[in-house]
C-alpha cells in the first residue's frame, strides 16, 4: 500500500489550524460510526453472548463453553456443516477450473470475440440469487429441462441426494461468470510481449501455461479460492430458494441445509447464545481455510 | 495443413464458447417465456418457446391481493436500496478520501483493524444486532434496511486506493484558491473519483436489490419487506398449497429488470468493480 501524494492534507488555505487538524476525523466519522454502531461493537459483545444463554429478554445467563460443546455435538449441526463443505467443495473445481478454462480461451487468439463473451458469460451474476433458485425448480422439475434434454427421471427438488446436486448445478451456473471475469482480468495483465517471447523459444501450449501463465496468475488464483471460501461459508439463498418449499424462511430440509440455517433457526428458537456461537465456529472455519490457502500458495513461490 | 487444423481448432472454440454462452443465458429464457406461459403449458412444456403467450401472469400479480403485495413491496425495495446506496457512496468516498490524502493520528492502526475486519463474516453479528435491534424498536423498519452495512470496508478500500492516485497539484490549486476541506473534497475529488464511486454505487445497488438473508431475518411485516422476500409466497398466498410457478417466473422477471437495466448500461463497471480486488490485491 503506497500512499504517494501526501503532503500533510492539501495546502493550506486559511482556515484555521485547529480546522485543518480536524478535518480528517470528520470526513472518516460517517463511516466510523455506521462500523462501530453496526459492525465493530456488535462483534465484540457477540463473542460474549456466544458464552450465555439469553433469549432477548430476561436474565443472561453464563454458560461458558456449553453452546459450542452442545453445537459439536448435535447431528442437526454436523449434517448442516457437511451440507456446506459439499456446497464449497463440489463446485469448487468444475467452477474455477472452467472459469480459468474459458479465461485462457478467451485470451488466448483463437477467438475474435472476446469481448461479448465476457459479458455473456457474466451475465448469470445478474439474477438476484432468489429469482435464481425459483427459475432453477422450473429447469429441474420432474419434466424439466435437465431430465428431458439428457433423458433421466431424478426427482432433484424432492430426493435427499438429488437436491444437493441440484444446488450445485445452480451454483456452478450462477458462479462461473465470474471467476471467469477475474481469471480474464488476471490473464489480461500479462503482457502479451511475455507469452510471444516464450513461443519464439519453441515451447508447447502447455509449456507456456505450465511455466509462464501459472505462476504468474497465482494470486489471482488465490483471491478466487479465498473469496470462494467465504462466499461459500455463508451460503444461504441459494439452497433454500432451491430446494425449499415457497415462502418458508428456512426452506431447505435438513438433509439439504446449509450452516446459516443454523443461525436463523436459534434466532427464531430465542436461542440467541447459540446462534451467535454457531457464528464465530463459522469464522474460525473462515480464518482457518484462509490462513491455510494463503501458506499454500505463499510456500512456493 | 497447419493452417486448415487452426481454422478447424477456431471452430471448435467458437461453438464451445457459443455453447457456454447460451448455457449461461438460458435460465434468463425460462424466466421470460416461463412468465409469458399458461399454468398448463408450463407443465408439459417448461424449458421452450411459448406456442401461445399471454400476458395475463403479468396482470395478476399486479392486481388484485397479489398485487397489492407486489407493488407495495417493489416500492420497498426502492426506499430501502436507494438510500442505502447513496449513504455507503458518501460514507466510502469521504473515508477514503480521508485515509489518501490526509495525514493523522491513528490513521495506519484504524485502516489496518479495518482491512482486517474483511475477515469477520457480518453474519457473526446478526444474532447480537437483532436483540439489539429488538431492543431499539427497529425491527419491521426501514431504517433497519437502510443504516447497518453502510459502512463498507471493501467500498472505502476501492475509493482510498482510487484517490491516491490523484494529482495532488489539483487539490491543492483548489486549497489555495480558497476553496475549505468539504469543498474541495466535494467539488474537485470526489467529481475527479467519478468512475470508483460509479463503481461502488453500481455494486452496492445490485448487492443490495439482491439481498435476502438480512430482511427475511430483520422485517417479518409483510408492510416493510422488500420484493425479494415477498415474491417466494407470491403463488401461495392465494391457492395455498399449489405453486404457480407461472406466476413465480413473472415475478421473477420483474426484480430482474432493474439489476438487467443495471448492467446493460453500466457492465463494464459492474465487471471491473467485481474483480477490483483480484487486480489490485
Amino acid at each position: 500500500m503506497t500512499l504517494h501524494h501526501q503532503t500533510g492534507g492539501p495546502a493550506r488555505a486559511r482556515a484555521p489550524k485547529w480546522l485543518d487538524r480536524l478535518a480528517p476525523y470528520g470526513f472518516i466519522a460517517p463511516f466510523v460510526v455506521s462500523f462501530a454502531l453496526f459492525f465493530a461493537i456488535p462483534s465484540i459483545v457477540s463473542i460474549g453472548l456466544s458464552f450465555t444463554r439469553y433469549s432477548g429478554y430476561g436474565p443472561v445467563e453464563w454458560v461458558g463453553l456449553r453452546n459450542y460443546r452442545s453445537l459439536l455435538d448435535s447431528p442437526n449441526f454436523h449434517q448442516s456443516v457437511l451440507n456446506t463443505l459439499f456446497y464449497w467443495l463440489v463446485p469448487l473445481v468444475p467452477m474455477l477450473g472452467g472459469a480459468f478454462l474459458l479465461a485462457m480461451v478467451v485470451r488466448s487468439k483463437l477467438t475474435r470475440w472476446g469481448r461479448i463473451y465476457k459479458p455473456l458469460l457474466f451475465i448469470p451474476q445478474v439474477m438476484a440469487p432468489v429469482a435464481a433458485g425459483l427459475v432453477w425448480r422450473v429447469i429441474l422439475s420432474g419434466n424439466g429441462v435437465v431430465n428431458s434434454v439428457f433423458g433421466l427421471d431424478v426427482n432433484w427438488l424432492g430426493d435427499p441426494d438429488a437436491m444437493k446436486w441440484g444446488v450445485v448445478l445452480l451454483l456452478v451456473w450462477r458462479g462461473l461468470g465470474w471467476y471467469f471475469v477475474v481469471f480474464l482480468a488476471g490473464l489480461t495483465s500479462i503482457p502479451n510481449d511475455l507469452l510471444e517471447a516464450a513461443e519464439m523459444d519453441g515451447t508447447t501450449a502447455w509449456q507456456r501455461v505450465r511455466h509462464v501463465v501459472l505462476p504468474l496468475m497465482r494470486p489471482i488464483v488465490l483471491f478466487a479460492l479465498v473469496i470462494d471460501t467465504i462466499a461459500s461459508l455463508q451460503l444461504f439463498t441459494e439452497p433454500n430458494l432451491l430446494v425449499g418449499g415457497a415462502g418458508s424462511t428456512t426452506g431447505a430440509p435438513p438433509s439439504a441445509a446449509p450452516v446459516m440455517n443454523q443461525i436463523i433457526t436459534n434466532i427464531s428458537g430465542g436461542q440467541f447464545g447459540l446462534a451467535a456461537a454457531v457464528g464465530w465456529l463459522m469464522f474460525i472455519a473462515i480464518a482457518v481455510f484462509s490462513v491455510v490457502q494463503f501458506r499454500l500458495f505463499r510456500e512456493e513461490r | 495443413m497447419r493452417k486448415s487444423s487452426w481454422v478447424g481448432a477456431r471452430g471448435v472454440v467458437n461453438l464451445f464458447l457459443i455453447a457456454m454462452a447460451f448455457l449461461a443465458l438460458y435460465p434468463f429464457l425460462v424466466m421470460l417465456f416461463g412468465g409469458l406461459k399458461s399454468s398448463r403449458e408450463l407443465t408439459t412444456n417448461p424449458g421452450g418457446i411459448p406456442t401461445d403467450p399471454t400476458l395475463d401472469n403479468f396482470h395478476t400479480i399486479f392486481s388484485g391481493d397479489a398485487g397489492a403485495v407486489l407493488w407495495r413491496s417493489l416500492a420497498n425495495s426502492f426506499i430501502v436500496t436507494i438510500p442505502f446506496t447513496a449513504l455507503t457512496v458518501l460514507f466510502c468516498a469521504m473515508a477514503g478520501y480521508a485515509f489518501a490524502r490526509y495525514k493523522f493520528r491513528g490513521r495506519n492502526v484504524l485502516f489496518g483493524l479495518l482491512v482486517m475486519s474483511m475477515l469477520v463474516p457480518t453474519e457473526v453479528n446478526i444474532p447480537t444486532l437483532y436483540v439489539m435491534f429488538s431492543k431499539v424498536d427497529w425491527l419491521n423498519t426501514y431504517q433497519v434496511q437502510i443504516l447497518p452495512g453502510t459502512a463498507s470496508v471493501l467500498g472505502m478500500f476501492m475509493a482510498r486506493q482510487y484517490m491516491a492516485g490523484m494529482p495532488g497539484e489539483v487539490l491543492d490549486a483548489a486549497r489555495l484558491d480558497g476553496a475549505g476541506h468539504w469543498k474541495t473534497f466535494w467539488r474537485v475529488a470526489a467529481p475527479m473519483s467519478a468512475p470508483v464511486l460509479g463503481a461502488i454505487a453500481v455494486l452496492t445497488f445490485v448487492a443490495k436489490w439482491s439481498d435476502y438473508l438480512w430482511p427475511v431475518i430483520m422485517v417479518s411485516d409483510p408492510d416493510y419487506q422488500p420484493i425479494m422476500v415477498t415474491l417466494p409466497s407470491l403463488s401461495t398466498s392465494q391457492d395455498g398449497f399449489i405453486t404457480r410457478y407461472e406466476l413465480l417466473l413473472a415475478g421473477c422477471f420483474v426484480i430482474t429488470l432493474p439489476l438487467l437495466a443495471i448492467f446493460l448500461r453500466f457492465q463494464e463497471k459492474l465487471m471491473s468493480g467485481t474483480t477490483a480486488g483480484a487486480v489490485r490485491g
